[in-house]
């Protein structure tokens, strides 16, 4: 017996078995830290996906144009609606385009009313300003961006330049000249959303910080509070200086809404609940992580500065291009896509309904629980069975041993990629582990046949290359079944698993069970 | 139990001929497209579009069904269908709502809460405070749950609702009495209500990605089955088994009423991996070997792949006997339409595949060339 065991511990197959186990128990309990912000514990190192973790599903159609191109459109749309969706402060959200013209949104632990406001987001188009010194030059729905693959483009070259040609309406044209005549070299703001009718609460020491703190390194650019009452044109409230006098000046002058700009300065209570009272609406803005720049231009919802550099009454009075440089090729088309996404968003390329909306209830613990009763219930069915077929208990606990090191494996394999576990990637180990077991079965009677057939010629290896042959066979075809479901947003999961499993069952967990057996069975 | 497998298929066919076995799976077959024909298969509603509600009732709360159905009438809702099960672990009452027309939440709500109380879209905790909470109260349940809340405070009752995603009761105690130096009673009310709908034009989109991607599957089937065995009759009879395993499957779930939605999808897709298994253990047995009669073969092959079958079969039991009791409908769905496909794969690979086999080894001389060079 020990003999046996020292045997097996000296094979290569089952070596490697052992430490791909131990590795995944490593991962999969978090011991190499995969989530950082989780302790150890089993299944930390997991990502859930929404069947888990619960939330909303949404899918939006597009009504894309004929001669639009449908990718360069829906990854507009994606970007235009992460960007606008990430501005609300929400934190989980994937939104994946699919198909010809659909858009999977998918937003865990969502509130009622959040879920109001996203869906508000998707239906209105964003608010898109293009000011230069405070005056507005035009607007989202005077731009269209050059669609034309010879509209855009990045030239290669230290730095790389990148640039994207829009066209203006007569009246977006107009306006543009009037508020760009003489200002060469002067940068043009580029907002999206900007609160309208908001005014920005502060208390007095952040805004002396922000008047000395500068948008550049240099000492000619703007301070921030330049930037929020002079090119933003949004009036600054200060907090100490709130009287009833001025609360009222702004609400007759159509400001209703106030942003509460709030730092590690607090702002007290008293002076919400005087604003409240006199009919304002408020909304705290909390600088959290951000650098006071980053809090300031989220707040007025400045996304870019590019400086205008032709002349806007005749050159460049309709036909404009915005340039930028970057120091990578790549870099500089991230800049463009970014561009290109922000000024279709006040003209958004198709319009959009929201088709589909699905709640997903948060059901990660009773699932775990229950797949785990699931597991350990089939685990026993498949032992009883295998015990009542061959009288042996050696056999029995490796095929256990052998189905648990690949469920194991499956899920160390997630963890590591950061796979998102939903309902039916445990389909998946369902269905690999399953033909696991089938091929177990034909690998222990392959060699049971060959134990009775001792004194016949037929070889070892034979035998478990015909046992393999199968295996293979079997593998294969799995495998081709599944890969074109991978391209099925929600069977994906499903097929990852499948796949995974059956390969580290064709290279890992087979090999090595067949070599357990091996040992099992000699005399 | 190992006793009775061996030597059944030459225990069968001594009593009955195994052609006249291949005729089982020929009626079955015609039985099951018929059944198909004339009643389809119920399509879900990813399929097809529509509005799926799922409401958890109080315990020991009763509902009429009858009555509800008539006052939902009112919105003219395509094929309604209203029924109830009970969730034997927490043992409340499910109540499922579906139909294939999209409706709004804010028109059917109303008409449900008259008969079902209150209906929660989070879970909703309520506590009775003796003063008005701090306001950044809320910002601090955020970072603590980490999660968003919100928070609705009565002035005259003293109560305070907060409604989040998922709450934990003893942990929201815990906070709040940290928080308000309070010793608070913490009252924890489930989100009982979900809504699913999805468009017609979305189901379409679905479903036709669904086809796209099964023919894509059978087509590549076809394809490495018949690289492996590079011989044409026994390759079309292991597809012959794997497309008999899907139809009788699609005859049970039109039997049963069991939706095709994406989950009972990815059973057929399963299903076709386990049939394949089967028969290719059964085909590399049958053709491979040079010793014993073509029964003894099979007899082998037989004991060794009805052991595969048998296993699936209980750990299907397993699984669809614990995801009914516990309401995990995807899991139901897929091992209950995966039970009855094993069944047919049973029939098909054991009654005609064989059959089919011994035929061609008796009768044409039939032998695996690939195998025999490569063993050899």
């Amino acid at each position: 017996m020990s003999e046996k065991i020292r045997n097996l511990l000296q094979n290569w197959k089952i070596l490697m078995l052992i430490s791909l186990v131990m590795i995944s128990i490593l991962l999969v309990c978090n011991v190499i830290p995969i989530n950082e912000h989780l302790g150890v514990g089993f299944g930390n190192g997991l990502d859930y996906g929404l069947d888990f973790a619960g939330g909303v599903q949404m899918q939006l159609k597009l009504e894309i144009p004929e001669n639009a191109s449908v990718r360069d459109t829906l990854e507009i749309e994606k970007g235009i609606l992460e960007r606008r969706l990430n501005a609300m402060g929400l934190r989980d959200i994937t939104v994946i385009p699919w198909g010809e013209k659909y858009i999977l949104i998918q937003v865990a632990n969502a509130l009622p009313s959040e879920l109001e406001r996203i869906e508000n987001i998707i239906r209105q188009q964003a608010r898109f300003e293009a000011r230069i010194d405070g005056e507005l030059a035009f607007l989202g729905s005077e731009v269209n961006i050059d669609l034309r693959p010879e509209g855009s483009g990045v030239i290669r070259g230290q730095p790389a330049e990148w640039f994207v040609s829009i066209h203006l309406t007569p009246q977006g044209g107009n306006r543009f000249c009037n508020a760009g005549r003489n200002k060469l070299g002067t940068p043009i703001d580029m907002f999206l959303d900007r609160p309208e009718g908001s005014i920005i609460l502060m208390t007095n020491s952040t805004y002396k910080i922000l008047s000395e703190l500068r948008e550049g390194s240099d000492l000619i650019s703007d301070n921030w509070i330049r930037i929020i009452e002079n090119r933003s044109r949004i009036p600054i409230l200060i907090a100490e200086n709130i009287n009833l006098d001025i609360l009222n000046s702004f609400l007759r002058r159509g400001f209703r809404h106030v942003i509460i700009a709030t730092d590690e300065d607090e702002i007290g209570d008293d002076i919400i609940a005087l604003l409240e009272e006199n009919n304002f609406t408020t909304e705290r803005k909390i600088k959290g992580n951000l650098s006071y720049g980053e809090w300031v231009k989220e707040m007025i919802g400045l996304k870019s500065s590019p400086i205008l550099n032709c002349d806007p009454c005749t050159k460049c009075k309709y036909n404009a291009q915005i340039t930028g440089k970057a120091p990578t090729v790549d870099l500089a088309l991230e800049e463009m896509k970014q561009t290109k996404i922000l000024l279709s968003s006040g003209n958004l390329p198709a319009r959009v309904d929201i088709e589909s909306k699905s709640e997903i209830p948060a059901s990660h613990e009773k699932f775990l629980k229950y797949s785990f009763i699931i597991a350990i219930i089939s685990i026993i069915v498949v032992a009883i069975v295998i015990f009542l077929r061959y009288r042996e208990p050696f056999i029995v606990l490796p095929i256990i041993i052998t189905c648990l090191s690949e469920i194991i494996i499956i899920l160390g394999v997630a963890s590591f990629i950061n796979w998102e576990l939903d309902l039916p990637a445990v389909a998946g180990i369902i269905a690999a582990v399953g033909t696991g077991v089938d091929d177990q079965i034909v690998i222990t009677d392959e060699t049971m046949e060959r134990e009775k057939r001792k004194k016949k010629i037929i070889s070892l290896t034979e035998r478990i290359r015909r046992a393999f042959f199968i295996i293979f066979t079997a593998a294969a075809t799995t495998i081709a079944v599944m890969l074109p479901i991978f391209s099925i947003q929600a069977l994906k999961g499903f097929a990852f698993t499948t796949v995974i499993g059956v390969v580290i069952g064709v290279f890992v967990t087979r090999p090595a069970y067949a070599k357990i057996i091996e040992e099992v069975l000699r005399e | 139990m190992s006793e009775i497998f061996n030597a059944m298929y030459s225990g069968i066919t001594s009593r009955i001929n195994y052609k006249s076995l291949l005729f089982v799976p020929l009626i079955l077959l015609g039985f099951m497209l018929f059944t198909i024909l004339m009643k389809g298969i119920a399509m879900g509603i990813d399929f097809r579009g529509g509005t799926l509600i799922t409401v958890t009732l109080n315990k020991n709360q009763s509902i009429d069904i009858d009555k509800l159905k008539l006052s939902l009438d009112e919105l003219n809702l395509m094929d309604l269908e209203i029924y109830s099960g009970r969730d034997i672990v927490t043992g409340s009452e499910i109540l499922t709502i579906r139909t294939l027309s999209i409706v709004n939440e804010s028109e059917i709500k109303p008409i449900l809460e008259r008969y079902l109380g209150r209906l929660r879209d989070t879970d909703v905790a309520t506590i009775i405070l003796k003063d008005q909470p701090p306001s950044d109260l809320e910002e601090k349940l955020r970072l603590r749950l980490r999660q968003n809340v919100d928070l609705n405070f009565s002035q005259d009752g003293k109560i305070l609702e907060i409604s989040a995603y998922e709450l934990d009761g003893n942990k929201l105690r815990e906070i709040l009495s940290y928080y308000l130096n309070e010793n608070l009673t913490v009252s924890i009310d489930k989100k009982n209500f979900h809504m699913k709908t999805i468009g017609p034009t979305l189901g379409r989109a679905f479903w036709s990605q669904g086809m796209k991607s099964a023919i894509i599957a059978y087509i590549l089937i076809i394809f490495v089955i018949f690289v492996a065995f590079r011989d044409l009759i026994p390759s079309i009879a292991v597809i012959l088994a794997a497309t008999f395993d899907v139809i009788f499957a699609l005859g049970g779930m039109s039997i049963f009423r069991i939706y095709l939605e994406p989950a009972s999808l990815v059973a057929i897709i399963m299903l076709i991996g386990y049939s394949v298994d089967t028969n290719i253990l059964l085909t590399t047995r049958v053709l491979r070997k040079r010793t014993g009669s073509v029964n003894d073969r099979i007899d082998n092959a037989m004991k060794t792949g009805l052991t595969m079958s048998i296993t699936t079969i209980c750990v299907m039991c397993v699984i669809s006997i614990i995801s009914i009791l516990t309401n995990i409908d995807v899991l139901a769905s897929i091992s209950s339409v995966l039970l009855m496909g094993l069944i047919g794969d049973l029939i098909s690979t054991w009654l005609m595949n064989t059959g089919i086999l011994k035929w061609y080894v008796e009768e044409k001389g039939g032998k695996l060339r690939i195998l025999k060079k490569r063993l050899r």
